[in-house]
């Protein structure tokens, strides 16, 4: 654990240094010293940009464990159960309507996000036929079209000149133009989220296990799963308001850490938010520094994500061990 | 295992970062032509100027009206300085004068009451800011606002009963409820006061001698003579009040031509200078660039520049209607150092008109703000749709933005203003504006006599093979596309069709249920001509009314589609207004009109717009 805390914090380090100003790649330390605007960038753009990046990989990270271990169902993360497009239809819903501020498209994010999470819950429950894993999947999926059918609508009302790019530009998922107020905004969320989830980790093993054993071994199944549903579902929604939908971490991250620590989610739950908070950095680091034009993050999370996730799968001694 | 899969990610990320290519860098740029000096007046006979003035323009305005008396042959100017109070007391008495320059609004408003000034006739001049005076070796160690309340500061203030002593505890008191400040921040600074003097001149003596440690005053009561033992902090705007003087000719002058002559020096870039040299804030924008200058842009925010932008950078999507509005001011080619691609699809307009065109960067269109800050601009100009994708990142690093639209004619003169402003050329960005009225003026006028029964029935599609499936689309209601077709007197059949605000794809039904008599075919990124003879050789298509009394036309295009909010809007409407109603525009010779307006907007030459802009003469052009 202790030696990817220290990745983390290298890699931050090195990315904190690389960018497009002066010149495509890393900025000489000393540039620092003499050229105002290079420390004007550095501190003002790539700083809060960055720490946005290590939260997002973080909640993104450490909801897909959570949702894949309180599921039972390997195939799980946000955008897999109506999370994601929830919270895309509840922002795009603020922005247009409402208000294009930070604080309500997170809220409205967060609140249509758990009524995603919800029905697809409901509806799995509902389903006549197939095991639990495949009825969630499906709901999810049924869950997912809905919104995003919701989010086409929107898309039509909007007004393509001021709305318009802004909704689709965030569905393709980015921190482009990513300043404090934005991260400043994210962060309580994100921290209770992120901070409740931690302190949970072991009890996460117990909830894992059917109704009866947990109750039995001292667990309240019922809300304390809820709880934890629904604090990771607002970190969740929290960061997508500022990034927009950036796939895949949430499903192939858990997978990584528990190949890594375990199932123990004592250590595989900090695991995830680590290695999610380095691939969600690197995952930026190429998309503001490769092209002259940034290249939306969520496309390059989702191309490395299933890359890897192909590999995993393909690698005859993978088994997710409960 | 654990290590390969980190060293996969690790090596994906090296292997993509190093395919990046290296971008061009920026290159320096001829700075601007000097601005247009103003033409002396001859006056033979000796004539007389009398200018009341407040008693604190009294060195600045001796020097003005000596160069009044200069540039006008035989004039002599006689002033007299007091309190604006009591100039305003005097006009209302009768007294003979010929211009009033107040230091304050209210006396002004006193005159204008009296009748001796026409209402809309005062024109703010320069305004005055407080400022926190200290002497030069600040023994207090004053480092910022907040030191005024620390505790055995010898401050000094004017008394409240003039206005500069009441500005200065406005803004004690604006600081108290600023929570950098503390709510006690305005008592404490007034425990520190040794004294409230009856003039601010006796406050810059105090602390110019050291008996003060600090004081407040006005910028202008700054004397020359003593700004050397003078160090100064500046009041943030937020905090400040800004106090405009205004001036005005007197209504019922002996020489009404000298008084507004001795005005507009006043209003003057040369005028406005030499006010900044006596530290007045100059209030007409963009005439005293030594002073900076304001630019309102179109999100409504006030951008202020220090001196003329030199680096400009045009970025953002949806560039190129707007960068060719910017090409509009002559000033713009020089100033350019980066634009973003002002290709859509069927050529680049902007090297036909601009010389420098190659050496200047090309960035992408989704370029980040780390990418434009490498070009160094001292400005960047983006289309407003850009604004949080983009414009709020370079505010943060402090590059100044500014917004412009350019999507209805409604929003062009407010955005040429806005260039206008910028380029510190108001006077082309009011020709321009004209230009663009007058046009559209002239063909609403020609079609206003037209009921609505002789207004053809009018369809325009967008053709659309976006992802290989065509598409037929119509504009919302308040796009320039509808606006031009209404405008040239004829009627857009597909009023409900379009309740959103962007692109709505219509089918064939629909297109056969409307039966219109003119379709109008736009298509940005496929050929016109070839679009239009496929849809007029469909055996569908055939039947309809447009089709068969062959009055289905492409749209005007050259390098760019006359359609769109691009400066060809009027050509365009121009082109229209010919194909609805042939019978009301006899004359119209539609290759003379552009050839006319890329002479009158872009000063090109007949030669270049031969070989450049008639060759790609696409649509139903001659």
């Amino acid at each position: 654990m202790l030696w990817l805390s220290a990745l983390l914090a290298v890699v931050f380090g090195i990315s904190v240094f690389l960018g497009r100003y002066p010149a495509p790649g890393f900025m000489p330390l000393e540039r620092l010293f003499s050229d105002e605007m290079a420390r004007s960038l550095l501190l003002n753009l790539r700083l809060p940009r960055l720490l946005t990046a290590l939260l997002l990989g973080m909640s993104l990270a450490a909801s897909g464990a959570v949702f894949q271990m309180i599921f039972g169902n390997p195939l799980v993360e946000p955008g897999f159960l109506g999370v994601s497009q929830g919270a895309a239809f509840g922002a795009a819903f603020s922005i247009i309507f409402l208000s294009n501020t930070a604080w309500a498209v997170q809220v409205f994010a967060a609140i249509f996000a758990c009524l995603g999470l919800g029905f697809s819950y409901l509806l799995a429950r509902r389903v006549r036929y197939g095991g639990w894993v495949l009825r969630l999947v499906l709901a999810g999926i049924a869950v997912s079209a809905l919104f995003s059918a919701g989010v086409g609508v929107l898309k039509y009302i909007a007004d393509p000149l001021s709305q318009l790019p802004e909704i689709t530009f965030w569905l393709l998922g980015s921190l482009t133009s990513l300043t404090w107020p934005q991260f400043w905004a994210i962060l309580p969320a994100v921290t209770l989220g992120l901070f409740v989830a931690f302190q949970m980790r072991w009890r996460l093993n117990l909830l894992s296990l059917s109704d009866e054993t947990a109750f039995s071994l001292g667990a309240a199944p019922g809300w304390e799963r809820t709880l934890l549903l629904v604090v990771v579902v607002i970190a969740t929604s929290a960061v997508i308001s500022v990034a927009g939908m950036v796939g895949w971490i949430g499903l192939i991250i858990p997978h990584i850490a528990r190949r890594i620590f375990g199932a123990d989610a004592r250590y595989s739950l900090p695991g995830s938010m680590l290695i999610g908070a380095i691939f969600a950095i690197l995952c930026d680091d190429l998309a503001r520094v490769m092209f002259a034009g940034e290249i939306p993050l969520g496309i390059l999370t989702s191309l490395i994500g299933a890359a890897i996730f192909m590999l995993l799968m393909m690698r005859p001694q993978v088994a997710v061990k409960q | 295992m654990r290590n390969k899969i980190l060293s996969f990610l690790l090596f994906f990320v090296l292997l993509t970062g190093a395919a990046c290519s290296p971008q061009v860098a920026p290159t320096a740029v001829a700075s601007t032509a000097p601005p247009a000096t103003q033409a002396a007046t001859v006056a033979p006979e000796p004539r007389r100027l009398r200018v009341l003035a407040a008693a604190s323009l009294t060195e600045s305005l001796t020097e003005l009206g000596q160069l009044f008396e200069s540039q006008n042959p035989g004039v002599t100017v006689s002033f007299q300085f007091a309190d604006s109070e009591q100039l305003a007391g005097q006009l209302e008495q009768g007294q003979a004068a010929d211009v009033f320059a107040s230091a304050s609004k209210k006396y002004m408003d006193a005159a204008v009451a009296a009748g001796r000034v026409i209402k809309y006739d005062p024109k703010t001049f320069v305004s005055n800011r407080l400022v926190v005076i200290f002497p030069k070796d600040n023994p207090a160690g004053l480092q910022e606002l907040k030191d005024l309340a620390q505790a055995g500061l010898k401050l000094n203030l004017v008394d409240s009963s003039l206005p500069v002593g009441q500005s200065a505890l406005d803004f004690l008191e604006k600081a108290s409820k600023d929570e950098q400040f503390g709510a006690g921040f305005s008592a404490e600074v007034l425990q520190n006061v040794i004294a409230y003097e009856n003039d601010a001149q006796a406050v810059v003596t105090k602390v110019s001698s050291g008996e003060a440690q600090a004081g407040i005053v006005y910028v202008s009561d700054l004397r020359a003579d003593v700004a050397q033992k003078i160090a100064s902090l500046e009041i943030p705007d937020s905090l400040n009040a800004t106090v405009p003087y205004p001036i005005a000719a007197i209504a019922d002058s002996q020489s009404p031509d000298l008084a507004a002559a001795f005005v507009s020096l006043v209003l003057s870039a040369p005028g406005q200078q030499l006010l900044a040299k006596y530290n007045f804030i100059p209030a007409v924008t963009g005439s005293a660039s030594s002073a900076g200058f304001m630019v309102t842009d179109a999100l409504g925010r006030a951008v202020r520049f220090e001196k003329a932008p030199e680096r400009i950078v045009l970025a953002g999507k949806g560039l190129f209607m707007v960068a060719d509005a910017i090409y509009l001011f002559p000033e713009a080619g020089q100033r350019i150092v980066a634009l973003s691609s002002t290709n859509q699809g069927t050529g680049n307009f902007i090297p036909l008109i601009d010389p420098a065109f190659s050496a200047k960067i090309t960035l992408d269109s989704s370029a980040g703000a780390e990418q434009i800050a490498a070009a160094q601009p001292d400005c960047v100009i983006m289309k407003s749709s850009n604004a949080n994708s983009l414009g709020k990142a370079l505010e943060a690093v402090k590059i100044p933005v500014v917004y412009l639209d350019f999507e209805t004619p409604e929003q062009y003169p407010r955005d040429l203003k806005t260039l206008g402003q910028l380029f510190q050329n108001p006077e082309q960005a009011a020709r321009l504006s004209a230009y663009f009225q007058d046009k559209a003026d002239a063909i609403a006028q020609a079609v206003s006599g037209l009921t609505e029964a002789q207004k053809p029935r009018t369809l325009l599609l967008y053709y659309s093979e976006k992802d290989g499936a065509v598409a037929f689309n119509v504009p919302p209601m308040g796009w320039m596309q509808t606006l031009e077709i209404k405008t040239a007197g004829g009627a857009p059949v597909w009023a409900d069709a379009n309740p959103g605000s962007g692109w709505t794809k219509v089918n064939f039904e629909q297109v056969a249920a409307w039966n219109p008599d003119v379709i109008f075919v736009v298509a940005y990124s496929s050929p016109i001509n070839e679009v239009t003879a496929m849809l007029k050789a469909d055996p569908q298509w055939k039947n309809l009314k447009a089709v068969q009394e062959n009055r289905l036309y492409g749209f005007a295009t050259d390098v760019y589609s006359w359609d769109q909010p691009d400066t060809r809007w009027i050509l365009g409407l121009a082109w229209v207004a010919g194909k609805l109603h042939p019978d009301l525009f006899p004359d119209l010779d539609i290759t003379q009109t552009a050839q006319a307006f890329y002479q009158d907007l872009y000063g090109m030459d007949q030669a270049t717009f031969q070989k450049s802009i008639l060759p790609e003469f696409k649509g139903d052009l001659p």
